[in-house]
Order: C-alpha cells, then structure tokens, then sequence
C-alpha cells in the first residue's frame, strides 16, 4: 500500500532523460495538432490562389489568344483579383490563428479560441457565397466571347458542366472542408471547456497543505 | 534582444525545464513517444512566443502554460477511459515486476487515466511545484487549488494501489 509521497517519491526517483538541444533549429514536431493544422490549411490554400492567380495573369500577358472584347479580358482580370482576394483573406485568417497566444491560463486561451471561432463563423457565412457568386459572373463574361457562334448543343453541354462544378465546389467540397475544419475548432475548444468545467466544479470537502 | 542572446536563453530554458515538462506530458498521455512530440511542439511555441514575454510571469510560470495549452489542444485520436484499464496498464509495463522503471510506467498510465485538469495538476505537484505557482499556471484560486489537489491525490493513490495489487 503506497501513500501519495511514495508516489512523489517514484516520480522524482528517476530524472528523464531528454533529446539534448543546442538552440531551436533542431526541434521537430510530427505531432498532428490541431492548432498546427488549421494553420497549415489556411498557408497552403493561400499558396494555391497565389499559384491560380500568377498562372492565370500569365495567361492573359502571354497566351496571345486574340479575344476581341474587352470584358474578357476584364473577366480574367476578376478571377485573378478573386484569387489574389482569398490568398490575402487566408493570410489573414493565419496571422489570426498564429496570434492565439498559449502561454494565457487555460481559461483565458479558451476565450481567445471562442472569439476565433466566432470570426471564422462570420466570415464562412459571408465568403463563401460572395466569392462563388463572383466568380460565377466571372466565368459567365468569360463564356460570352468562348461560346458565341458555337453550335448550340456543346454551349449547353459545356454551360451545363460548368455550373455543376460549381455546385459541386460549393455543396460539397466547400461545406466538407468547411465540417473539417469546424470539427477541429469545436474540439479544441470543447476539450478546453471540459478542462474549465473540471477547474470549476470542485465541493470544498477537503484542504490541502 | 538579439538573436543570439535569445538562442543562448532558449537553450538554456531547455535545459532547464525540458525534464519536467517532459514528465507532465508523459503523465497527461502516458505514451512516451506523443510525450516526446509535445514537448519538442511546447519549446517550438516557446521559440516562437519568446519576444511576448512580459515579465509578468516568471519564466516557469509561463513555460509551463504553454505546456499545459499545448497538451489540452493536441489532437487525439481517440479518448482513454478514466479508470478500469486493468488490462491495458499491465500490457503497458516492463516485463521484470517490481523494478523502478514499472513503478514509474505504473505511475504514468494511472496518471494518464485521471481527467484531464487533474492530470497536469498532479504531474506539477508531483514535481514540487509551489501551489501559488500552480495557481498562476492553471489560473484558479489557491485555496480552489488545495481543495482540488486533495482529491486529486487520494484518487491517483486509489488507482495507483488497485493496479500495484494486480
């Protein structure tokens, strides 16, 4: 039969020996933290509308494709302001995320976690329609001058395809990462309220030291 | 500060807190190498939050609330039960009974199955850590604290002797 200064006893009894580091470069983490990965979505999905917008800017200065309206041209134009739009709303949410400052008490970085999480609820519920709305009406301009004098049925057929792509994108893998992303949230934030509801609820039946 | 000046600072909060943060994530997942993961995620975070350091806190006092965030956010993959482990506790220990190396392993998972505020108070006051401090790090009342730590030590020590019978 053990006390609880035996136990101390067994804790302190062995130091645990450590990776031995000489300075910051050398630390490495594989571990999947939430925090990390919310991160990591918002860096690379903004890479990738840096990478669309360039591609596409590099379209319209070298790809010598002769359009004769000037609204094509402007229709590019606005997909790549779009890109370039999202790439800096993500940036943006990153900067956010990575302000989230650990060392506040538990209760404290709960706070700041809700506080995010309310941002990101309002920005979900009026980005994501907004842009899909404009870069619906970009692609439409875009389609006026590609599809004029074409045979009625590839239009339809093409018209047809772009606007499930478009559902599609919104419907399902908007809202699928939308879910993944908001489960990652709620789980920091209900494994921080758990914590908290332990820290409060305590009946003051016994004293110690 | 400069760089080098905070290299050399960051190497020697390492050295000096590596061990008992090292400790206090091993008890909160009672896996060793997660345990590892953490603590080098903990001194990433110190690394990188070193310029927001106040003064307010001592430096232990604010390493270790980077620690315990850290530990509460990481993502798991499933969650242990709190008690009633038998199996598992004893499929986790050394082979040669009675040595220090399975007590200490015995500790560790019995700590790993208390809730999780309980597990990184207990791992703090494990490793001698003045109640006020712990206080400033979990950010509650001391006299809420001492009423807590008391429950929380005859719990580890109920399941500590159950499985230490088995």
């Amino acid at each position: 039969m053990q006390d609880f200064e035996a136990l101390k006893k067994i804790w302190q009894q062995k130091p645990e020996l450590v990776k031995r580091v000489s300075g910051p470069k050398e630390l490495s983490s594989t571990s999947k933290r939430n925090k990390k990965l919310l991160q990591y979505a918002q860096l690379v999905g903004g890479a990738g509308q840096v990478i669309v917008s360039a591609f596409i800017s590099w379209m319209m200065v070298f790809g010598n494709f002769g359009f004769r309206f000037w609204y094509t041209y402007l229709s590019m134009g606005m997909v790549v302001l779009l890109c370039l739009l999202q790439a800096g709303y993500m940036l943006y949410t990153y900067t956010k995320i990575r302000a989230i400052d650990d060392s506040l008490p538990p209760a404290e970085h709960l706070r700041q976690w809700e506080q995010y999480y309310a941002l990101r609820q309002q920005q979900i519920t009026f980005q994501g329609p907004v842009f899909t709305v404009l870069l619906s009406i970009a692609l439409g301009i875009y389609y006026i001058e590609i599809l004029s004098g074409r045979p009625f049925l590839p239009v339809l057929l093409v018209v047809l395809v772009t606007i499930a792509w478009i559902l599609f994108a919104y419907f399902y893998l908007g809202k699928k990462s939308i879910r993944k992303e908001t489960n990652r949230l709620q789980s920091i934030i209900h494994e921080l309220q758990a914590v908290e509801r332990q820290l409060e609820e305590e009946e003051p039946s016994g004293l110690d030291q | 500060m400069n760089n080098m000046n905070q290299e050399q600072l960051f190497t020697d909060l390492y050295q000096s807190y590596s061990p008992g943060i090292f400790k206090i994530c091993l008890g909160y997942t009672g896996d060793r190498s997660l345990a590892e993961d953490l603590l080098q995620e903990v001194f990433l975070s110190v690394w990188n939050n070193m310029h927001k350091f106040r003064q307010e806190a001592s430096w232990s006092t604010w390493i270790y609330r980077i620690a315990v965030n850290t530990c509460l956010t990481y993502l798991r993959k499933k969650k242990a039960p709190l008690v009633d482990v038998a199996v598992e506790i004893l499929g986790a220990l050394p082979e040669e009974p009675g040595t220090k190396e399975q007590d200490i392993q015995l500790l560790y998972t019995c700590i790993s199955r208390l809730p999780e505020a309980d597990r990184l108070i207990i791992g703090l006051v494990l490793d001698d850590k003045p109640y006020e401090e712990i206080a400033a790090i979990i950010g509650m009342n001391v006299n809420n604290l001492r009423v807590k730590i008391h429950r929380i030590k005859k719990q580890l020590t109920e399941i500590y002797n159950r499985y230490a019978r088995l």
